[in-house]
């Protein structure tokens, strides 16, 4: 990494961060359910909202159906109310003419007769029959062949409204509903009084007789015939009374009045009055619509539903039918239906449920991106924050490593210094005793000359220690190297009974001057063939440490120090012994004899001229090969140190005594 | 014949001694105080020794600074050279020596018995 562009670069950044940090923490964690609270709450204000808005749509559809609904059947109305109108006016107009077709003179029946059968043919469809009533209001004739008509045939009718009306008036008369005097069914009639052209005298009552059924049918016909596909309307045509001229639902109701209970018994009972004011309106000449809601209007009960066709709302459109200024019927045209059913139909509302779903679904989303942006932002600013910390961490690590680096090179060049300082040493301090330890020889060897007893132990005390002095400053140099991991070791295969066997050479002089047994017991069978690796001159140190230290420390002429070498069984480690019978090592002392400077008898070290260091050496060499070193003591018995070092597989490729058999051992 | 030992130590006394034990040992011996010295001496053709005993350390011309000149004069071949040092070489450090065209090194202190035996090694 780079630090250096870490810390220019982002420098702006860090004062951000900076301030970021300075923040309360425990408000930063309180606007995530902040956030999500301001969710929640969007959510259920904007699907209020949606549902008002689509609740004020649904009525404005509502709305718009009804007027709809409204519109079509005042249009209807109006249709039913003309036909009406057309019909009983051409049928006026029929007898009207007839009498003034002719030049009618009193008493010309037959003549008018004529006329009537013709007229008869003519409006066969909407006219039952003709009648002629004289100026005495006697029926003088009708075209209705049927015996019980005829059978009336000069009978006075004279007190009939149909007579006394034109009579009085001279002028049309169209009749309430009435009940005809020869069968009982419902009749109305349009009549027209009969006027002398000459002399305008009143001469008699022509009259049409109009069955009610009959009329009603041939308006439906047409009605049906061109209106819209609604069945679901239904036409009823009343007299200015309110008696029943016509109704689809049933024709056993003709005659009766509209608002009587027998009638509206099955209907709301709120239909009464509204009906009422409205045929009161239509009977004043006015037109409407009655509207009845029954879903508004929830006391009217829901009786009035069956369950298999429930209806909630009533439309009645009604218009008079006026002919000559008189009102001579009402068309009413009903409407019942259920407003959920026509709301349904409705496409734009099916659409708007659609509306809903997307709205709903886009304002979630919405929310759940904004939620999501939150979140993502507030995240990813933690994100940020974390690793510019980290690289801040980093960066210091970098820094720090450098700085250990650096500290480790510079410990390092002080290893190197102290380690030529020791080399430096040792060669300056060795170097004086050279001489000391030379001459003091060839004192006591007498090249120099003969020596008195005095003298020769004199130079005999300086000699040995020389040698100490020599031999302390190789073992600190050792210890130092030991102690630095700079001690290099070149590890051979080495056959053991030769590292014994020189030994032996090297050291049977000194045993032999103390008159101390040295033994190297061999094993020829057990110990054939085997290899141990390792530095050779190394161990060679350590035998020659060990056994220097049992020749010290047994008794002169009984002493006796035995070398000798095994194979471990089960690992294969070979185990070299020195085994002496001296004065052993006391049981408190056991434990620090491996210890740098450390002497079991130090009164006993003086007199042998030992360092000290030779153990914690010996230790150091063989852990440093692998292998183990200890001991076993008796105290008075004798010591045996034992050292153990891997074996080797290979043949040795070079002399374990390529070392100098005579070099000096510590 | 007496084998003809060139002694080299900047020590006079550490020379004396060497010469002194070699000597009494039946060796003719020559000594010198300093690198310069031994590479005239080395050079004289009159002078055929059968070994060179050199100090490590000296100043001005070192011990190594006269087996390097040797070498390169091509005159390894019919000079011997051990050196002896208060050093305490450690066996590579030795091999090392004997890499540049050293015989052998020994270290010093010594004993009479332990010069005597290395320069025999030598001298065979």
């Amino acid at each position: 990494m780079n630090t250096r562009q870490c810390s220019t670069s982002d420098n702006g950044v860090w004062i951000l961060m900076a301030i970021e940090r300075d923040k309360p923490h425990g408000r930063k964690q309180s606007i995530i359910p902040l956030i999500l609270a301001g969710i929640i709450a969007f959510s259920i204000i904007a699907s209020l909202a949606l549902y008002s808005i689509q609740l004020r749509a649904y009525s404005q559809i509502a709305k718009d159906s009804a007027e709809n609904l409204k519109a079509d059947l005042t249009e209807e109305s109006y249709f039913v109310s003309e036909l009406a109108s057309q019909h009983v006016s051409s049928i006026k107009k029929v007898i009207q003419i007839l009498p003034h077709a002719k030049s009618f003179q009193s008493g010309e029946y037959d003549r008018i007769k004529l006329l009537l059968d013709a007229a008869k043919s003519d409006a066969s469809e909407s006219v039952d029959s003709f009648f002629i009533l004289d100026k005495e209001g006697i029926l003088r004739y009708s075209t209705d062949t049927d015996p019980a008509v005829t059978a009336f045939v000069g009978t006075s009718f004279s007190s009939n409204e149909v007579f006394t009306k034109t009579k009085d008036t001279l002028k049309p008369f169209i009749s309430m509903l009435t009940l005809s005097f020869a069968d009982n069914s419902y009749v109305f009639y349009v009549a027209s009084p009969i006027i002398d052209q000459q002399t305008g005298e009143f001469e008699g009552t022509v009259s049409a007789v109009i069955q009610a059924e009959t009329f009603a049918k041939s308006i439906e016909k047409l009605v049906v015939a061109n209106s819209n596909d609604r069945d679901s309307s239904s036409l009823s045509l009343i007299d200015p009374e309110g008696k029943i001229m016509y109704t689809a639902s049933s024709s056993q109701n003709l005659g009766k009045n509209v608002l009587s209970d027998e009638i509206l018994g099955a209907l709301p009972s709120g239909i009464k009055e509204g009906l009422t004011a409205s045929l009161k309106e239509a009977v004043s000449g006015t037109f409407g619509i009655y509207e009845l809601d029954l879903a508004a209007h929830p006391e009217l009960g829901s009786s009035t539903t069956t369950p298999n066709n429930p209806f909630d709302y009533i439309l009645i459109s009604y218009r008079p039918v006026v002919v000559d200024d008189q009102i001579v019927m009402i068309s009413l045209v009903t409407e019942s239906a259920s407003l959920h059913d026509l709301l349904y139909q409705n496409e734009i509302l099916q659409t708007s449920y659609i509306f809903i779903f997307i709205y709903a679904m886009l304002a979630s989303m919405t929310a759940f991106a904004v939620a999501i942006i939150v979140i993502n932002r507030k995240l990813s600013g933690t994100v940020e924050r974390k690793t510019r910390e980290l690289l801040k961490s980093n960066e210091e690590l970098v820094k720090m490593a450098a700085e250990i680096t650096a500290q480790d090179k510079k410990l390092r060049e002080v290893d190197i210094e102290k380690e030529e300082f020791s080399a430096m040493i040792t060669h300056e301090l060795k170097t004086p005793l050279v001489p000391v330890i030379g001459y003091s020889e060839l004192l006591l060897d007498g090249t120099l000359g003969p020596l008195n007893e005095k003298q020769k132990e004199t130079v005999q005390v300086m000699n040995s220690s020389a040698v100490s002095l020599s031999r302390l400053i190789s073992d600190l140099l050792d210890v130092r190297k030991l102690e630095l991991g700079k001690m290099k070791f070149e590890m051979k295969p080495v056959i053991p009974e030769e590292l014994i066997e020189n030994c032996v050479r090297v050291l049977k002089p000194l045993a032999q001057a103390k008159r101390v047994t040295l033994v190297a017991k061999m094993n020829s069978r057990e110990s054939e063939g085997l290899l141990v690796m390792c530095d050779s001159k190394r161990i060679n140190q350590v035998l020659g440490n060990l056994v220097n230290n049992g020749i010290k420390f047994v008794s002169a002429n009984t002493g006796k120090v035995e070398i000798s070498v095994n194979k471990k069984e089960n690992s294969g480690d070979i185990i070299f012994s020195i085994k002496d019978n001296g004065t052993g090592i006391p049981n408190d002392k056991q434990q620090n004899i491996f210890k740098k400077f450390y002497q079991a008898d130090t009164s006993m070290t003086r007199n042998a001229g030992g360092t000290g260091l030779g153990l914690a050496i010996c230790k150091a060499i063989i852990d440093a090969h692998g292998g183990k070193i200890w001991f076993e003591s008796e105290p008075g018995v004798g010591t045996t140190f034992y050292f153990s070092l891997p074996p080797s597989l290979k043949s040795p490729t070079t002399s374990p005594l390529g070392i100098n058999p005579k070099e000096s051992l510590a | 014949m007496m084998k003809k030992i060139l002694i080299v130590d900047d020590q006079e006394h550490i020379a004396n001694l060497a010469e002194m034990i070699l000597v009494s040992s039946g060796y003719n011996c020559t000594k010198a105080n300093n690198g310069k010295r031994a590479l005239e001496l080395i050079l004289d053709q009159r002078n055929e020794f059968d070994l060179i005993l050199m100090d490590l350390a000296m100043p001005e011309v070192s011990g190594i600074d006269v087996l390097t000149k040797l070498k390169e004069d091509g005159l390894l071949d019919q000079n011997k050279v051990v050196f002896f040092t208060a050093s305490s070489l450690t066996e590579s450090e030795k091999k090392d020596l004997k890499k540049i065209g050293a015989l052998d090194a020994m270290n010093k202190p010594f004993t009479k018995a332990e010069l005597l035996g290395f320069v025999a090694e030598h001298t065979k």
